[in-house]
């Protein structure tokens, strides 16, 4: 029987990709895929039952490396055909997406989460953009992923939860894409693209929050892939989808800068950044490089003006919202160079275990480790003149360069304020230093598969196996603190622990009773259930509307500052919660209501806090009413302004009443 | 030539002649999709095609048809285009002052996508007259070279085998089993709780009383895995506390909910007067407190008849 060409060359692919990825192999795959994620379950399942346990962790790490190792170990295997290769990246990126999925597959957990819950509510049960977000004020002039999930929502009838669970599957799958295109479009070949993925995936924010219902989770997908198409807009010649790809990449970049603002910047800076290294002659002369460098720059700064343009017209709030984080670092690296400033002891109160914490801190040493040795090699291939003068080595320069700016954030780590503004570049840093580790790791690979002996081979593979695992460990450990990590008991004021049945079913009571948009007055663990489920209007304290002093007067003292009571009543604020928790436990975040609370609220003295003992005044002020209490939770109407409700001061009534009870 | 080998190629062949028109057809039949009620099923149905019809049509604008990107970076560029046009129709409608519904964005997305397809398919035309007279028969080989170095031709470029698919089935349905199995295996520590709360009408201020007293409804609701024993009671409270009524014993079992009711009689003064209701568990410990675990909800009263000239 004859076949036509295309069916012989297509007989000899399957055939050729059998031999490269037989059986066994498949079977190997599985089993361990299977093995692991039942090993992560089952990390998880001792997780929920207790407050943190070394085996938690082990089961936990043991199923993730179980899950990742054998993937990686065929997608830098060099018989790898690219098909396959293509396929397993897929997988990985799936079952990367693993942790997080379990960690709360039924409802938001992370602050995060929770305002962008009520931002895509409120898209739904208005049919409005730009709502006002009490828990995240910013987030309602950023409505990319609010109105997407929206759209999934009345298109497929998921609740809002499963359709952001859809989403943001796709999100993964397309970040972990994307960076192997990045890769591959400046030149690497498929076999290091794809090992830059994987490397990226070692990042911080790359298990838990780059997966989290959150603009950051959409953002840094398209972020990626306006890098891959302005990448191709460079290589591209004129006439021959440069315009095509340029088009592409300002159709994405407008759709990142309506999701997020960080993201947005972080996307101009590296733009930025390469635009700049096809600008200097030293890097990128070659045939026509000025216009190449015009085209980086006319993208550059035409996604500039579409960011200035938004934030001016439509969001422009994200400045001050910002700038504290920009500011407060700088000031405070200043004050420690100056030694007139503290800094702060990482992993102070952490759940985690010390092998992890251990492993945070070689993580980066692997990674500071690699890029001297990615920097090496690029220097090799400019010496044996691989990589000449031109696009591709600009190309290399700017993200070799923007992932070297990884290191000297590591130091800002250090310092209270700052601290979250540098984990939180490391998504968009890591995006350069993959780019710049890959050809190390590849090199490395290359040179063990070369060992004469069998047995140096295996030992040196389970060695760089070991690597990766502390890498693995020790990039997510260097992230978010156990406790958004893994399910547990309740924890007093730690976020993605603080939700419990009980404090749902105040809140569902609540809003039955009195109905959504209320202004109350509330701890953040109650506000953020209150704020998004309920979708009442949580307080936003601040030092100049300090609503903590109602919590922290003794009984008797008048309510300082004088204006408090008269604002609270001017804004119409209606409730009082309070968790009893509060007097005896200091919250795992370090935050009871927001950032900038005295201090005096974090310091716990003989097993009690600064609340101890005026909490139960709210039982006797006349302005209060108390109209619910569970276990731990009160709620208390207020009746404001203050007045004389002309209290008997003579005696109690003696006449009976009565009390029935029915089921 | 084989008759399958014919068809197939004809069937190529009128898909390239108009494939714009082609995948509107399922964004045109989404609507029938209302009529899956099982949302898993209708997502599976819905899902690519919102998400992959405006955004392979984006492309189709952006590119010609020999420079338009294939495989991962096509579908990939598609899903989040697609997902970018959730956000720009959004906005679309919002500035047009249209709400924002399913039915809304369905129409918006519509548009749109007929627009883009409406401006392919003329570039199509403009960049291919031949396409406007008989269409020859192709074959599918697209001349790609796996050891280029090209992006044009590279991994991410090139139209994926079977194996991608494989790999998608099989890491959602690890990820749909590992669900399953913490959801249906794991145990997790019980959740003890009890509410008291005022039912009843909502009372903005100090509650009236008449002459004939008023009864107050409450409500107990008991989360608890065993039988607890309460006492339930009322009194008048101020500087001091005398009782109002109370206190009873109650045993409420797992999940129960009580309504009770407290009736408070008329007070002989005008003045005001707060009624605290408690209810205390018997044998259980506040783990803070040390002392019997206790819930109280309490409201303000007075008989608008009486004068208020004794009060404070």
């Amino acid at each position: 029987m004859s076949s036509s060409p295309q069916e012989r060359v297509s007989q000899n692919h399957r055939r050729s990709d059998y031999q490269r990825f037989p059986v066994h192999a498949v079977l190997l795959v599985a089993i361990c895929e299977v093995a692991g994620m039942a090993a992560v379950v089952h990390g998880y399942q001792i997780g929920k039952t207790t407050l943190s346990d070394d085996s938690e962790f082990a089961w936990f790490w043991i199923g993730m490396i179980l899950i990742e190792l054998p993937l990686i170990g065929f997608v830098a295997r060099g018989s790898t055909s690219r098909a396959v290769r293509l396929a397993l990246l897929t997988l990985f990126a799936l079952v990367t997406y693993a942790p997080k999925l379990l960690r709360n597959p039924s409802s938001p957990v992370y602050s995060d989460e929770f305002a962008h819950w009520r931002a895509a509510e409120e898209i739904i049960k208005t049919g409005a953009l730009f709502h006002p977000n009490p828990l995240i004020t910013i987030i309602s002039r950023y409505p990319g992923l609010g109105s997407a999930t929206a759209v999934m929502v009345n298109a497929t009838g998921l609740t809002i939860w499963q359709a952001a669970i859809v989403l943001l599957i796709i999100f993964h799958v397309a970040l972990v894409l994307g960076i192997a295109a990045i890769a591959e479009s400046i030149g690497l070949s498929d076999r290091t693209s794809s090992i830059a993925a994987i490397v990226y995936s070692l990042n911080s924010s790359f298990l838990y929050f780059d997966t989290e219902y959150a603009y950051e989770s959409m953002a840094i997908a398209l972020l990626v892939w306006t890098l891959v198409a302005y990448i191709r807009t460079i290589r591209s010649q004129p006439g021959q989808g440069r315009a095509s790809w340029g088009g592409l990449t300002v159709v994405l970049a407008a759709a990142t800068i309506i999701t997020h603002h960080l993201s947005s910047i972080a996307l101009l800076l590296t733009m930025s950044f390469i635009a700049i290294a096809l600008s200097v002659s030293g890097f990128a002369r070659e045939d026509d490089w000025r216009r190449t460098a015009g085209v980086a720059w006319l993208l550059t700064l035409t996604s500039t003006v579409m960011l200035c343009l938004w934030i001016f017209l439509v969001a422009p709030g994200t400045v001050a919202y910002l700038s504290p984080y920009f500011g407060g670092g700088l000031s405070e690296l200043l004050k420690f160079l100056g030694s007139s400033g503290g800094s702060r002891q990482l992993f102070t109160a952490s759940l985690s275990p010390a092998w992890e914490q251990k492993s945070a801190y070689l993580s980066t040493i692997i990674a500071l480790i690699m890029a001297l040795g990615g920097v090496l090699l690029i220097r090799g291939q400019i010496r044996n003149k691989k990589l000449p003068s031109g696009r591709q080595r600009a190309l290399t320069f700017a993200f070799a360069l923007s992932g070297l700016v990884y290191f000297p954030s590591t130091v800002f780590i250090l310092f209270p304020f700052s601290a979250e503004g540098a984990r939180r570049s490391w998504a968009f840093t890591w995006i350069g230093l993959c780019i710049l580790i890959a050809p190390a790791a590849i090199w490395l690979l290359d040179w063990v598969r070369a060992r004469k002996h069998q047995w140096q081979r295996v030992i040196m593979r389970s060695g760089l196996g070991g690597v990766f695992a502390v890498a693995l460990v020790g990039g997510t450990a260097a992230g978010l603190d156990a406790s958004y990590r893994f399910p547990g008991p309740f924890l007093y004021g730690s976020d993605a622990r603080a939700v419990t049945p009980e404090l749902i079913a105040m809140d569902a009571w609540f809003a039955a009773r009195f109905g959504t948009g209320n202004n109350i007055i509330a701890e953040r663990d109650i506000g953020l259930i209150l704020g998004s489920f309920g979708l009442q209007n949580p307080s936003e304290p601040s030092s100049g509307f300090p609503v903590w002093n109602l919590y922290l007067e003794k009984p008797g003292a008048p309510i300082e500052p004088p204006y408090l009571l008269s604002e609270l009543s001017a804004s119409n604020y209606s409730f009082l919660i309070v968790d009893q928790r509060m007097a005896y436990e200091l919250p795992e975040v370090g935050v009871t209501f927001a950032n900038g609370e005295p201090s005096s609220m974090h310091i716990l003295h003989r097993g009690k806090t600064v609340f101890y003992g005026n909490l139960s005044k709210f039982n006797d002020e006349s302005w209060m009413i108390k109209v619910y209490q569970s276990d731990n939770y009160s709620i208390y109407r207020l009746e404001l302004p203050v007045g004389t409700k002309g209290y008997s001061q003579v005696r109690l009534p003696t006449s009976k009443g009565k009390l029935s009870v029915s089921p | 030539m084989t008759n399958t080998r014919y068809s197939r190629a004809k069937i190529f062949a009128a898909w390239r002649y108009a494939w714009p028109f082609w995948v509107l057809v399922p964004l045109f039949v989404l609507p029938v999709a209302n009529f899956i009620h099982i949302e898993y099923v209708r997502t599976l149905i819905v899902a690519p095609v919102l998400l992959l019809v405006p955004g392979s049509l984006t492309i189709g604008v952006l590119f010609e048809a020999d420079r338009r990107p294939r495989g991962a970076t096509f579908t990939c560029c598609s899903a989040l285009l697609g997902v970018a046009w959730f956000g720009f129709t959004s906005l679309i409608l919002y500035v047009s002052k249209f709400l924002i519904t399913a039915v809304s964005t369905y129409w918006c997305l519509l548009v749109v996508s007929v627009l883009l397809a409406l401006i392919v398919q003329a570039r199509m035309l403009r960049d291919n007259p031949a396409l406007n007279q008989r269409v020859e028969l192709e074959t599918d080989d697209d001349g790609s070279d796996f050891d280029s170095v090209d992006p044009d031709k590279g991994t991410w470029h090139q139209r994926a085998g079977y194996q991608v698919p494989i790999a998608l089935i099989a890491g959602l349905s690890l990820l749909g089993g590992a669900v399953y199995a913490l959801d249906h295996v794991s145990s997790s520590n019980p959740d003890n709780f009890t509410w008291i709360a005022w039912t009843g009408p909502k009372p903005t201020q100090v509650l009236n009383i008449g002459s004939s007293g008023r009864n107050l409804p409450f409500e107990i609701v008991h989360h608890q895995q065993g039988e607890t024993e309460f006492k339930l009671n009322a009194e008048w409270a101020g500087n001091s506390s005398r009782p109002l009524a109370g206190p009873l014993s109650l045993t409420l079992g797992p999940d129960q909910t009580l309504r009770g009711n407290v009736f408070i009689p008329s007070p002989a003064t005008g003045c005001v007067y707060r009624i605290v209701v408690a209810l205390t568990a018997v044998h259980q410990i506040d783990q803070f407190t040390k002392s019997p675990e206790s819930w109280t909800i309490n409201i303000d009263v007075r008989n608008p008849a009486k004068t208020a000239d004794d009060c404070q």
